[in-house]
């Protein structure tokens, strides 16, 4: 999709400010129904499309211009949660309902400088908390499939904008799913991407030690070139890898004949909704198809991957969340929704003198031996083959007020951030319902590329 | 009283680092020069997103001083949370090392080192009538943290080994080590046991916001005092923070146990454990410098009085104009005399020193007839100490050559007048 407007632009059949506006419109029409934009950004979208037209009418080298600047005058937003400079950023909770960043995001500047058009700020759980976008402070984001229904979360504006075609693609985070999940529930493609292989800078942390950098496109090809020119070494963020980036389009097509896939048999209990193992047994029979190996494996020790994550995650965040103080910005701490007190207690309980031992400590172990698991599995196969959410979208209220349901909602996607991996989530069809059902595709560190290569074979045939 | 316990004392000793930049920031390092709130960004102003990266400058002068001291370097360093609330604390956690720190054990005469941390300075809170001012400059700025064991058997060797410690980071020059600036703050541990008591006491009293050598003795003089009295009342003594007032000279309770924090430390996530390899270890451990304790045998070696040595390894800048005059051809006592004793010559460069020497060697008077009169008036000056010199003391002597100096400039021959003065008064 990003090619075929990209040759638009090229070739003049369309301007930036048309395309700009005809998103803008979009937005208009369409968000007061879905929710997807905390804060939309018109004038700035317009004035910055503006100076893309002039850029490229100046140009005497298209070809040269583009390649510099690979998405040039692509419409995108980020989730909000993504430190914007001059644009309010609010992690969709009211404690910072008035906050206006001083900087940019490592990943907000870089899409700026790969002539990405930013047009706002979009919906999430608040500070990223939640499986379904209900914990906004700023309503829930309606799924355009069923707007009774979630667009799943945290990332849910991020899902709802691009499955609506109001932004070409978005970021988000995941930090136990919180991209794939909606990605899953919007029809749309999420790439969550190796611990460390994208810039944390300047994004409301949730989880620093599972935080993932990552965005949402409609095509494993348009996930492949935005990591390009988001992935990378940031020497502000201590915690980025050094590992070349890859070109990820390169041979984005090839043979994927003899490639192994493994098929987790803990992933696909009987606590999994059936239409959900339906459709991921259809992509396996698709990969077959293809020529690809199909190669039962097990991860004994994934029944303790939630507890071990919500220890890890709620500890980091009841920490992460003391600099909200209303000192320096935003409001008091008692604008805090009901779900950030909730972590924050049980976060703060698992660090304490006398329990740290027995929560986070233990938690850290079970982590390890998580990875363990992994490894010994990416020893037989090259990639992992899983379904996403383990339930079909709920209704808006559905599970609001069950949180533990809510946490079982990542029963499926929280390994992955545990062990640091990078996983794709594709679309895989729809329900009977006509709900849209996604798959992931998990690979070992620094596998991107191998599972774009995967991915892209799949959406070929699967589309 | 005191007599009958024995004191247990241990130091906890603050240096701020004097590096470039902070100490997870790449921010100006400058806390007490600059306006207020100029040396900051999202990282030492704890905005959300801001992500701290380790300063190894900071590290590796850590590590140097550290070495230097004698204690023991460590191969693994990790940062953990201190959790707690304060407004001068705009994370809600500092940065610290407790359980993986820059170095553990060794020893500096004869006291032994628990441990040396690297961590961050909170910001500075300035209060005025109605209100409470914060200034980030001084958030984020290296801050070693040097723990000794609770070896010290006297408040004297306590001083003296913080003033080691404080000559030994301004000789590596990873410090200013200045008590009033507060680049240097002193905590103390003191408690009090029987002579013979193997075990430590159950309590501890700690002594905070100690801000100069002096006041650290009389604190702790006090203390020391305090506790034992408290015990031969038949008290009993509890683990507190004290303050010292200077003006009634006694100490009091500022802080009980009971409000003792939980800091809920974990590692931090943003910063990979560090890993001291060879190479980086031996850049460290093979540098070449200057300690103060090398210092003072390399100048006893060169014929030093003791007086000239704790002056001259004192004050580097005053070893420094030492070494300059000496390079000019004068001899070390000479060199020594010249840089600690002529008041005259404390604010002259080495240079002007020699200038001032050289004129006075080649325009010396010697020649009798002109000295001649001008010793017989110092004598009729001088009824007084000319018959003191005449009863005995032999220090009248070097008064009335004094007296000649001083109204030749300096210039009469010193023993041509001794010769003049004895024929004269004979």
């Amino acid at each position: 999709m990003i090619a075929d407007i990209i040759s638009k632009l090229k070739n003049k059949e369309i301007s930036a400010l048309e395309l700009t506006k005809s998103y803008l419109n979009k937005i208009e029409s369409e968000n007061p129904d879905i929710n997807a934009f905390i804060t939309v950004t018109n004038d700035s979208a317009i004035k910055e499309a503006s100076n893309v037209d002039d850029l490229i009418s100046k140009s005497e080298n298209l070809d040269e211009l583009f390649s510099k600047m690979p998405l040039l005058g692509i419409p995108l937003a980020h989730k909000d949660i993504f430190s914007t400079k001059d644009v309010k950023t609010t992690a969709a909770s009211k404690i910072l309902e008035d906050y206006i960043p001083v900087y940019d995001a490592t990943v907000v500047s870089k899409l700026k400088s790969s002539g990405g058009i930013s047009l706002g700020k979009l919906n999430c759980d608040a500070f990223a908390h939640g499986a379904t976008g209900e914990n906004s402070d700023f309503g829930p984001t309606k799924n355009p499939y069923d707007k009774s229904r979630v667009a799943g979360g945290s990332s849910s504006g991020t899902g709802a904008a691009v499955a609506s075609e109001m932004v070409v693609f978005a970021t988000g985070t995941d930090t136990g799913g919180s991209l794939r999940n909606p990605a899953s529930f919007t029809n749309t493609v999420a790439i969550k991407p190796t611990y460390g292989r994208v810039s944390r800078y300047g994004i409301f942390a949730m989880s620093s030690s599972l935080d993932s950098i990552g965005h949402i496109t409609t095509s494993a090809e348009d996930s492949a070139l935005v990591l390009s020119q988001t992935a990378g070494f940031d020497p502000f963020d201590a915690t980025t890898s050094k590992h070349p980036v890859e070109n990820y389009l390169e041979n984005i097509g090839a043979d994927i004949k003899g490639k192994k896939i493994g098929i987790v048999k803990e992933y696909l209990s009987d606590e999994i909704d059936s239409e959900i193992l339906e459709k991921t047994k259809s992509a396996i029979n698709i990969y077959e198809k293809l020529g690809a190996e199909i190669i039962d494996i097990s991860l004994p020790n994934s029944e303790y991957a939630l507890a071990s994550y919500y220890v890890i995650t709620l500890s980091e965040v009841s920490s992460n969340l003391a600099r909200f103080d209303g000192i320096r910005f935003g409001f008091d701490r008692d604008k805090f929704g009901d779900e950030a007190k909730r972590r924050i207690m049980i976060g703060t309980y698992a660090l304490s003198a006398g329990f740290y031992d027995e929560f986070y400590v233990k938690a850290q172990k079970v982590r390890t031996l998580i990875i363990q698991d992994f490894k010994k599995a990416f020893e037989k196969v090259d990639a992992i083959l899983a379904p996403v959410s383990p339930v079909m979208p709920p209704k808006i209220g559905e599970v609001v007020d069950d949180p533990m349901k809510n946490y079982l909602m990542d029963i499926l996607t929280v390994p992955v951030n545990l062990a640091g991996l990078p996983a794709l989530s594709l679309p895989c069809g729809f329900s009977s319902k006509g709900l849209p059902v996604g798959i992931q595709l998990i690979g070992d560190h620094f596998s991107e590329k191998n599972l774009y290569n995967l991915g892209y074979n799949f959406e070929r045939i699967s589309k | 009283m005191t007599q009958d316990y024995s004191m247990v004392l241990g130091l906890e000793i603050h240096m701020q680092l004097n590096t470039d930049s902070k100490m997870f920031c790449g921010c100006k390092n400058d806390p007490f020069e600059s306006d207020a709130n100029t040396n900051v960004c999202p990282v030492c102003l704890g905005l959300p997103g801001a992500m701290p990266v380790p300063n190894l400058n900071a590290l590796k002068n850590a590590q140097l001083f550290a070495h230097s001291v004698g204690a023991k370097l460590q191969t693994k360093i990790i940062y953990e949370r201190k959790n707690y609330f304060y407004p001068d604390l705009p994370k809600g956690f500092q940065l610290t090392c407790p359980h993986n720190p820059i170095a553990v054990g060794g020893s500096l005469n004869g006291i032994n080192f628990r441990e040396i941390h690297l961590e961050e300075d909170t910001a500075k809170s300035i209060h005025t009538d109605d209100l409470t001012l914060i200034d980030f400059n001084k958030s984020g700025v290296p801050l070693l943290e040097i723990v000794t064991e609770p070896d010290f058997t006297d408040i004297d060797q306590a001083v003296e080994f913080c003033k080691e410690i404080q000559l030994i980071a301004r000789y590596l020059g990873v410090s200013e080590a200045d008590m009033e600036k507060g680049n240097m703050r002193l905590e103390a541990n003191i408690s009090v046991r029987k002579p013979g008591q193997v075990e430590l006491p159950n309590y501890r009293v700690e002594m905070k916001n100690i801000n100069s050598f002096s006041f650290m003795k009389k604190a702790l003089q006090h203390e020391l005092r305090r506790q034992a009295e408290t015990l031969v009342n038949g008290e009993v003594l509890v683990q507190e923070t004290r303050g010292f007032n200077e003006v009634t000279g006694k100490t009091f309770s500022q802080r009980s146990k009971e409000e003792a924090n939980d800091y809920r430390y974990f590692p931090e996530p943003d910063i990979p454990e560090i890993e001291v390899d060879d190479k980086w270890m031996s850049e460290i451990t093979t540098r070449d410098v200057l300690l103060p304790s090398e210092l003072r045998l390399k100048l006893k070696e060169k014929g030093l009085n003791d007086q000239y040595i704790l002056r001259l390894v004192g004050d580097f800048s005053l070893y420094e104009k030492y070494l300059a005059v000496m390079d000019l051809g004068y001899s070390p006592s000479e060199s020594a005399n010249f840089v600690v004793n002529i008041s005259e010559y404390k604010e002259k460069s080495p240079l002007e020193i020699d200038k001032i020497e050289k004129l006075k060697k080649t325009s010396k008077i010697t020649d009798e007839a002109i000295l001649s009169p001008i010793v017989e008036t110092v004598i009729n000056e001088n009824s007084k100490v000319v018959s003191d010199f005449k009863s005995g003391n032999a220090s009248a002597m070097q008064f009335l050559i004094g007296q000649v100096m001083k109204s030749t400039q300096g210039k009469a021959d010193a023993q041509i007048v001794a010769s003049i003065l004895n024929k004269l008064l004979a």
